[in-house]
């Protein structure tokens, strides 16, 4: 008897009726009944598993050494468990604490400074009414260079030093 | 901190803006875009400071997979995507912010172990009805559903079964390595998982009853040539052991790839 060859383009339908065929002659029968949804297929997963004299597998300490170095976020303004102070309010306190930084202070207060700017740009539905305050904390941060070329048109991927 | 981002709903850094920062604290800051802001995604920023170099990727699917945009940044550099291009507009689901260390072994995962695993497939597979086709994806997963701390790099292989006298089928097995720095420092790894299909027929159930524990013996076989492949950073103590998706980031700003075109393993001195 010829093997039978599969063409790319048969469909599900068409595969299980010309098995069934196939299986009624030869007199087989599937143990369970074949699910004709286009992406049906049989699958497992299985945890590999080593003897009990493998040194592979870590200790508990070591694989959380190894694992635990993620933390999760989601966007502020779908946190319903976030309680963010207004944007105004937020607003007059980033000029505030903008004006006070020093060089003492400066590492200390600015990363505060960016998750203020976060806070309030998360509750606004345009960067653009904040623009002004954007740039002036993102040049505080990282230096004048930051916002030339943000301009570029269409598909373009671009780096620039900064304070540069 | 040590990597800032920012995620835009429109093109040129315009529409709602959400931001993130990792600070030094952590190797990876996952992000889910949930809600409204699932599916939004077309422009976004990125800093690296404070110390350290950075990468930021965004992916098409909400569990770290799909296509990404990834953008690579030297410490004290910027690098944007002005518009993430019409494939990755409006589907971008997950984010990850990476720290990365000044000091570090970067590690083509593929170019490593295709090779290898090529050789090792085809053996054990000569004179069986089963036959490789094509060659095999090796890329990185990060925290899968089914061991949702842990980083994989996966091997995935298709397969064709030959069945006399029938129809052939398709089948696939991915091997997940895991890999990790002992409590001395030294590079560790084997198999964690197997992952078995074989298509949907009438034979799907005998064919993979009888494939998948010949797939799944296989796995001893791999972990026993990675532990050799892994010997050659025997003499060499690591502080850290990270991967990355894709293959290692190029030099230049940033790149579109999907998922599955590689796998970077990185290890800090």
């Amino acid at each position: 008897m010829e093997k039978r060859s599969k063409p790319k383009d048969m469909s599900r339908d068409e595969q299980i009726k010309q098995e069934t065929q196939l299986a009624l002659e030869h007199n087989l029968s599937p143990h369970s009944p074949v699910s004709l949804d286009r992406n049906f297929r049989v699958e497992g997963i299985t945890p590999t598993m080593l003897s009990s004299s493998s040194t592979l597998i870590p200790s508990f300490e070591v694989a959380c050494r190894n694992d635990l170095d993620f933390q999760d976020a989601i966007p502020r303004s779908v946190n319903p468990y976030r309680q963010l102070a207004s944007p105004e309010a937020l607003r007059m306190l980033i000029e505030s604490e903008l004006k006070s930084l020093t060089s003492e202070n400066r590492e200390l207060l600015l990363p505060r400074i960016l998750e203020q700017l976060g806070d309030a740009a998360s509750q606004l539905p345009d960067a653009e009414s904040i623009a002004s305050l954007h740039k002036k904390v993102l040049i505080t941060m990282f230096g004048e260079e930051y916002f030339k070329n943000v301009k570029e048109a269409g598909h373009k991927v671009a780096r620039k030093p900064n304070n540069k | 901190m040590a990597v800032y981002s920012e995620f835009y709903k429109d093109i040129n850094f315009g529409g709602a803006l959400e931001t993130f920062t990792l600070d030094d604290n952590w190797r990876y800051w996952r992000i889910h875009f949930t809600g409204n802001w699932n599916d939004t995604i077309s422009s976004l920023r990125a800093n690296a400071y404070a110390g350290y170099n950075g990468n930021v990727y965004a992916f098409s699917d909400g569990n770290f997979m799909g296509r990404f945009a990834a953008l690579n940044m030297d410490e004290g550099w910027t690098s944007w995507w002005s518009y993430v291009g019409d494939a990755m507009n409006d589907t971008v689901s997950s984010a990850i912010l990476v720290n990365r260390n000044k000091n570090e072994l970067v590690i083509d995962v593929k170019q490593q172990v295709e090779s290898v695993f090529i050789s090792g497939m085809d053996d054990a597979l000569k004179g069986t009805q089963v036959s490789r086709r094509g060659d095999p994806r090796i890329y990185t997963t990060l925290w899968p559903g089914y061991d949702p701390t842990k980083k994989f790099v996966s091997i995935e292989q298709d397969l064709t079964v030959s069945v006399p006298y029938w129809f052939d089928y398709d089948a696939q097995v991915r091997y997940d390595v895991y890999l990790y720095l002992n409590g001395g420092g030294s590079v560790q790894g084997y198999v964690a998982w197997v992952y078995v299909w074989v298509e949907g027929g009438i034979l799907s159930g005998d064919i993979f009853s009888s494939l998948q524990p010949k797939l799944v013996a296989g796995a001893s076989t791999l972990t026993g040539k990675l532990q050799s492949l892994l010997a050659a950073f025997g003499s060499f103590k690591f502080s850290s052991l990270y991967l990355l998706p894709g293959p290692p980031p190029p030099h230049a700003a940033g790149e579109i790839l999907d998922v599955k075109s590689g796998s970077t393993l990185v290890l800090v001195h």
